[in-house]
């Protein structure tokens, strides 16, 4: 009898158990937990990319201060970097954004303790409301040949999204609310990091490693006759190693590049998936978007190796 | 007969003009020190056109154009005084072409688009 009734109760809470899973995992609940895991990761990944270009790229602008130090004296007012402090912190506040907007779909979805996260997107939020009105933000809206009008509504718009309180069963209304602010910022942020031939970032530095390529010939030829054959072949050495670190710059940038596209088309997709139970159009861009990370990652890992082989 | 490369009238074919001109800068392999100065100069000047001729490029699809030409002068004329060094240059090395044509372009271009 006593062995029934313990049957009972366990079948019994093994319902509720089952019930109240079920009911606090839903299908979108689920894949915008794995959306926020990967966007999350891939977010890190760009923040490293951008510091690595701009790490590079000034230390090779050194080494050609340094070479030139004989014909043209020292100019502080020449040390700049690849992207200046302001507009870097308008790149940073949008990628830190995205990391944010990932953060609260895994807030919400249930896979992550709502800890300190409630605040640390009301000071995000009210950041970027703040940052919708900031000339940075207007010129990068220009860097990348975007209406600074539709730049900053959609900055004003995720930072809104953030600030306010949410539930698990108002997850729809997020996605919905953050899809073209999301779709917005990731083109802005694309379209500044542009192409090789023609604009933005990749075309920048292309033509800055142009002329470092060109002053370090120049100091080789007019210091060879000073030279060991041991530092000419030092001297000689470094100028595949700015060929190769223009490269891996420019690599970098378009797997970034490639990552910011991936990253808003898998959350597009989520969206038109609210409804659904099976997503397999999500499943199979969000399996694309872990592998562009990895892309990112390991292109990223080969930059950071060379630049740490050079030092 | 070759024809002469058009003047460029407006920004985007201006920096297109000076792009072209850079690249080739940077396929040129000169080997002896004059050269290779001549070639270093000349890519300052023509990056620094550049620079400028974005910042008014990206003005100029607002409607705000700024006050550039100030800061256009004195690269072109560094890279005007650099001309006959590089056509020099460039019977040297091949892959300059003729050279003088695509700085004349660049530097047409600047003074016809912001009136140097």
């Amino acid at each position: 009898m006593r062995a029934r009734v313990v049957w009972r109760l366990s079948c019994l809470s093994m319902l509720s158990l089952s019930t109240l899973s079920g009911c606090a995992v839903s299908p979108l609940s689920q894949r915008a937990a794995t959306f926020s895991t990967a966007a999350s990761a891939t977010v890190v990944k760009m923040q490293s990319a951008y510091q690595l270009v701009e790490t590079t790229y000034e230390e090779a602008a050194m080494a050609s201060l340094v070479n030139q130090f004989d014909m043209k004296g020292f100019d502080p007012a020449s040390i700049q970097p690849f992207i200046p402090a302001a507009d870097m912190k308008a790149r940073t506040e949008l990628m830190s954004a995205l990391q944010q907007y990932a953060t609260l779909l895994a807030e919400v979805s249930g896979s992550s303790e709502v800890t300190e996260l409630d605040k640390e997107s009301e000071a995000l939020g009210t950041n970027l409301e703040a940052m919708a009105k900031d000339a940075p933000l207007t010129a990068l809206a220009k860097n990348a040949n975007m209406e600074s009008g539709v730049a900053s509504a959609a900055v004003d718009a995720l930072g809104r999204v953030l600030i306010e309180k949410r539930t698990a069963k108002e997850l729809p209304s997020i996605l919905e609310s953050a899809q073209k602010p999301i779709d917005t910022i990731c083109t802005l942020l694309g379209q500044d990091i542009g192409t090789p031939e023609g604009t933005g970032l990749r075309n920048e530095l292309r033509d800055k490693y142009v002329e470092l390529i060109a002053d370090q010939r120049t100091y080789i030829l007019a210091n060879e006759a000073k030279m060991s054959p041991d530092e000419k072949r030092t001297e000689i050495g470094k100028l595949p190693q700015l060929v190769t670190a223009e490269k891996q710059g420019d690599a970098t940038l378009e797997q970034t590049q490639k990552a910011l596209q991936q990253l808003a088309a898998t959350n597009d997709v989520l969206t038109q998936t609210k409804k659904d139970k099976d997503a397999p159009a999500f499943r199979a861009l969000v399996t694309q978007m872990v592998a562009q990370g990895q892309q990112l990652g390991a292109v990223y890992a080969a930059a950071s190796a060379a630049s740490a082989k050079k030092q | 007969m070759a024809t002469d490369p058009a003047i460029p009238t407006t920004i985007p074919t201006t920096k297109a003009a000076a792009q072209a001109l850079l690249d080739k800068l940077y396929a040129a392999n000169p080997i002896t020190l004059g050269d290779s100065e001549a070639i270093s100069d000349a890519v300052a000047e023509v990056n620094v056109i550049l620079t400028q001729l974005n910042q008014e490029d990206i003005a100029s699809r607002t409607g705000a154009m700024q006050a550039v030409a100030a800061d256009l002068k004195d690269p072109v004329k560094k890279l005007g005084e650099l001309k006959d060094q590089l056509t020099q240059v460039a019977s040297r090395v091949k892959t300059l072409g003729d050279i003088a044509k695509d700085i004349d372009s660049v530097i047409g271009g600047c003074k016809s688009v912001f009136g140097i």
